[in-house]
């Protein structure tokens, strides 16, 4: 009755258990002890089996030596009954010496009898229960009815704990995915997306080891991103290929791996000895659009069973990293992209606002080499021959260097020197970047070693500064370690060089420009100073001259009365002398007006023939002397002209007075008139010594006189047929002479009809 | 009498001109610079004037557009003596309305010439 009451308690307490989702090894723990009072036996143990291979999974003993525990555990195989194990069937072992295992047992634990009780489910084995009996126990068969009652309440208990830690498991799986997902989403940075994602999957598979390794496509490494649970000695230690160790061959094949007894597996080898032990590990490849980038792997120092369920799971996760690093990859690349057009912008944008030369130099050097993380930069110009590098301006942490780039001012392109055998030189040769990343290994340029050395300098890039074909200069960034340009900072490279380039060559023009400008204006003011003081000093003169003249004259015309014939020709020579000092002033006046611009015309329509003979009235007395005649041949039909009257005169006085001068005695000077197109055609004909014909181009040169005896004895200030060539010329015209040796000379110039004047 | 008024701040050229002038038979009175001339062209009512342009004071320009600006003198006769380059101030005078103008240095005897023209005096 109490026996019978015990049992009923026990049993509710079961079902009561059972009815709270208790966990899986609760209740195994449970079922134990309620298998020893249920059997009114010595100890008991009961063993949940693993559903993919049949073996004990969680184990759990009542009374019995931890000893004992592992020894059933761990020999499951060599003492279970076949009538257990095929059949289902208990069996009942009145003698334990039978078998090693129980013998062993009997001994340590002082039993003599067991009952081994199948624990089924849907006529599957999922457990072994066993109880034990020491010598002092009767009626052992008694016992084995309610020890199989409870066995068979277990089976479905055993199947729904196991079924309700798989759905939470489930659960948990799902919630950390989603946790993944959203976290990864919220952040686009890859160390905490990785992180994220190892969290989760520890927490998840109840390990403490995780790392992400991702191949690194160029050394084939697999380089550790993020880990958790292992020392940064341990990391550091162990290295792996593509293909070396359980990781390896899961980067490899693209294969999920489960090592569940690590230590044993030869794919494992790849562990040092010392290394932080590792008993179970699970790894999944990361695989991004069909290729493998890397691998995510948990694994534990306790020994674990990672199962085939565990490894969908760890696939699933590592479908998430693989897309967290590619987003991240995809970030930072944009985001890189991004930095880019910020340095080309900026870069673009403080050259814009720059003017002078240095300053773009300087700007150029370090915005380049801040921004590429350079220890030193230089910027070097060609000279205009393309032979000579000079620096332009130098970026470095150090003064030191800044003094002997200076001091190194000049350098040479020949091959034959040092500078020729530069990376700079090359570039400009090449007409293309040139990238040194390790200037120690790079036989091209073995002489640069020593400098290199001196320097501190492993890496270094030149890029050429070509503007448009030819290139005007080339920028060195030095860096202090082995860097390999990537092809993004290449192509930034040769978009900086360029937009530096263009700014460069902008501001280099602008600075000839206003170079131009300053001497343009430094001659413009000398010229002007010139055209005043000639202006002033022609007056000054002219005030003089004019009461020398004036009473010259006065005398000379017997105002004062009688001259004695001497007086006369001593005052006529002076009175011809004033003239000519005269003329002279006059005509250096003109032509420094006329050279600084400062000749105003005034333009009215004028009747050449009413001017013509005016000037001729002018200089009637000095043809008279000569005995000169002039003949005047005007067409009909000549228009009006456009000109400036006193200076038209100017013109036609010039020339008919060179005309008279330059003629025989007695001859004829000719003047004639004819409208050719919109022009009208002026031509003075004498009959004179005539020009040579070298020195026709020259006579319109100011202070040029012809080397001819009568033109040396004849008096000239040498600017008359060049202030006369300039007076045409503001007129629109163009003056020229035809001439034969000693045949006279035809001095001809045009002049702008007036249009529709009939008369 | 023939009156005429020579404004020049060179004592030479009066001189020259007040002896050249006088030869002619005409009356010759003279000043140094411009408000003396007006002053005096004011009083005198000379029958021309013969003015310099380069003057200190007041140059012959303005001496010219006060003479015109006057009611008692708008109407005299003036020749300008004048820097021979001097084109844009010659083309102002004539706007100004000027008998003639002499450059310098000059010929006396043109300069009596111009005179007589100006005062409408036949040349014999």
């Amino acid at each position: 009755m109490k026996d019978l009451h015990w049992e009923l308690s026990t049993l509710y307490e079961i079902s009561h258990l059972l009815s709270g989702n208790p966990d899986l090894p609760d209740l195994v723990d449970t079922i134990a002890k309620a298998a020893t009072a249920f059997g009114n036996a010595d100890a008991s143990w009961l063993a949940v089996c693993d559903e993919a291979n049949g073996k004990p999974e969680h184990a759990a003993s009542h009374r019995l030596s931890p000893e004992s525990i592992g020894d059933l555990s761990d020999n499951v195989q060599d003492w279970l009954p076949f009538s257990v194990a095929a059949a289902g069937e208990p069996a009942v072992l009145t003698d334990l010496g039978k078998n090693a295992v129980l013998q062993r047992i009997a001994a340590r634990e002082s039993l003599s009898a067991a009952a081994v009780v199948p624990v089924t489910y849907n006529e599957r084995l999922t457990g072994v229960l066993a109880v034990f009996w020491g010598p002092a126990s009767r009626r052992i068969s008694d016992h084995i009815e309610p020890v199989c009652l409870l066995a068979n309440q277990v089976g479905p208990a055993i199947a729904n704990a196991r079924l309700l830690s798989e759905a939470r498991r489930r659960a948990e799986a799902v919630h950390a995915i989603f946790n993944i997902t959203q976290m990864i989403g919220a952040s686009p940075l890859m160390s905490f997306a990785l992180n994220v994602i190892m969290d989760e999957a520890n927490r998840l598979f109840g390990t403490d080891q995780s790392t992400i390794r991702l191949i690194d496509s160029n050394t084939r490494e697999l380089v550790v991103r993020a880990s958790r649970g292992f020392s940064k000695q341990t990391l550091r230690r162990i290295r792996l290929k593509v293909g070396q160790g359980g990781v390896g061959w899961v980067a490899k094949h693209g294969k999920p791996l489960i090592l569940n007894d690590a230590a044993s597996d030869p794919r494992f080898s790849y562990y040092p000895e010392d290394a932080e032990r590792v008993s179970s590990l699970m790894s999944a490849p990361l695989i991004v659009q069909g290729r493998t980038i890397g691998v995510l792997s948990m694994s534990s120092i306790e020994p674990k069973c990672f199962t085939e369920e565990d490894e969908s799971l760890l696939m699933t996760l590592a479908g998430e990293a693989a897309i967290a690093i590619e987003n991240a990859r995809l970030y930072e690349q944009i985001r890189k992209r991004l930095s880019e057009q910020k340095v080309l912008y900026r870069l673009a944008q403080q050259l814009a606002s720059t003017v002078d030369v240095p300053s773009a130099l300087q700007l150029i050097v370090n915005h380049l080499s801040t921004s590429f993380r350079a220890k030193l930069g230089s910027l070097r110009l060609l000279n205009d021959e393309g032979t000579m590098l000079q620096i332009g301006a130098v970026y470095s942490a150090s003064d030191e260097y800044i003094k002997l780039a200076i001091e190194n001012e000049q350098m040479s392109l020949d091959p034959g020197t040092l500078g020729g055998r530069s990376p700079a030189a090359f570039a400009i040769r090449e007409r293309r970047i040139c990238a040194v990343s390790n200037i120690f290994k790079d036989r091209r340029f073995a002489a640069w070693r020593e400098n290199a050395r001196a320097e501190g300098y492993t890496s270094l890039v030149c890029v050429p500064l070509i503007p448009t074909e030819t290139p005007i200069g080339v920028l060195s960034l030095y860096f202090r370690d082995a860097r390999r340009l990537q092809p993004a900072e290449y192509e930034l490279l040769q978009t900086a060089g360029r937009t530096a380039a263009i700014a460069l060559q902008r501001a280099m023009l602008d600075e000839r420009l206003l170079k131009e400008e300053v001497t343009r204006r430094a001659l413009e003011e000398v010229s002007h100073l010139k055209t005043e003081f000639v202006s002033q000093v022609s007056h000054e003169l002219r005030t003089p001259l004019t009461a020398i003249q004036g009473y010259v004259k006065l005398i000379l015309a017997g105002h004062t009365g009688e001259l004695n014939s001497l007086q006369e020709e001593f005052l006529g020579t002076v009175d011809r002398n004033t003239d000519r000092l005269v003329a002279l002033v006059n005509d250096l006046l003109d032509i420094s007006r006329i050279e600084a611009g400062k000749m105003d015309l005034v333009f009215e329509s004028l009747d050449l023939a009413g001017a013509i003979d005016r000037e001729i009235e002018a200089l009637k007395a000095q043809a008279e002397v000569k005995e000169i005649t002039i003949l005047v041949d005007i067409e009909e039909a000549t228009p009006r002209v456009r000109a400036d009257p006193h200076r038209l005169g100017q013109i036609i006085d010039n020339l008919v007075s060179n005309a008279i001068k330059y003629s025989p005695g007695r001859s004829t000077v000719k003047i004639t008139a004819n409208p050719v197109g919109n022009n009208v055609l002026v031509k003075v004909i004498d009959c004179g010594i005539g020009i040579e014909p070298e020195e026709r181009g020259k006579v319109f040169q100011r202070f040029y006189r012809a080397k001819n005896d009568l033109v040396r004895s004849t008096w000239g200030t040498g600017l008359g047929l060049a202030i006369t060539r300039y007076l045409v010329e503001m007129h629109g015209g163009k003056i020229w002479v035809e001439s034969e040796k000693g045949q006279g000379s035809t001095f001809s110039f045009s002049i702008a009809a007036v249009p529709d004047a009939g008369s | 009498m023939v009156k005429i008024l020579v404004v020049d701040d060179e004592e030479d050229v009066i001189r020259l001109l007040e002896f050249r002038l006088a030869k002619e038979g005409f009356e010759v009175i003279s000043c140094a610079d411009g408000p003396a001339a007006l002053t005096l062209a004011d009083q005198e009512k000379p029958d021309l004037v013969i003015l310099d342009i380069m003057m200190p004071l007041m140059d012959g320009m303005e001496v010219l557009r006060q003479i015109r600006s006057r009611r008692a003198t708008s109407r005299i006769p003036v020749i300008m003596l004048t820097a021979r380059t001097a084109s844009t101030a010659v083309d102002e005078a004539r706007q100004l309305w000027v008998s003639d103008y002499m450059m310098k240095p000059f010929d006396p005897e043109k300069l009596v010439l111009k005179v007589k023209k100006a005062l409408k005096i036949p040349v014999e």
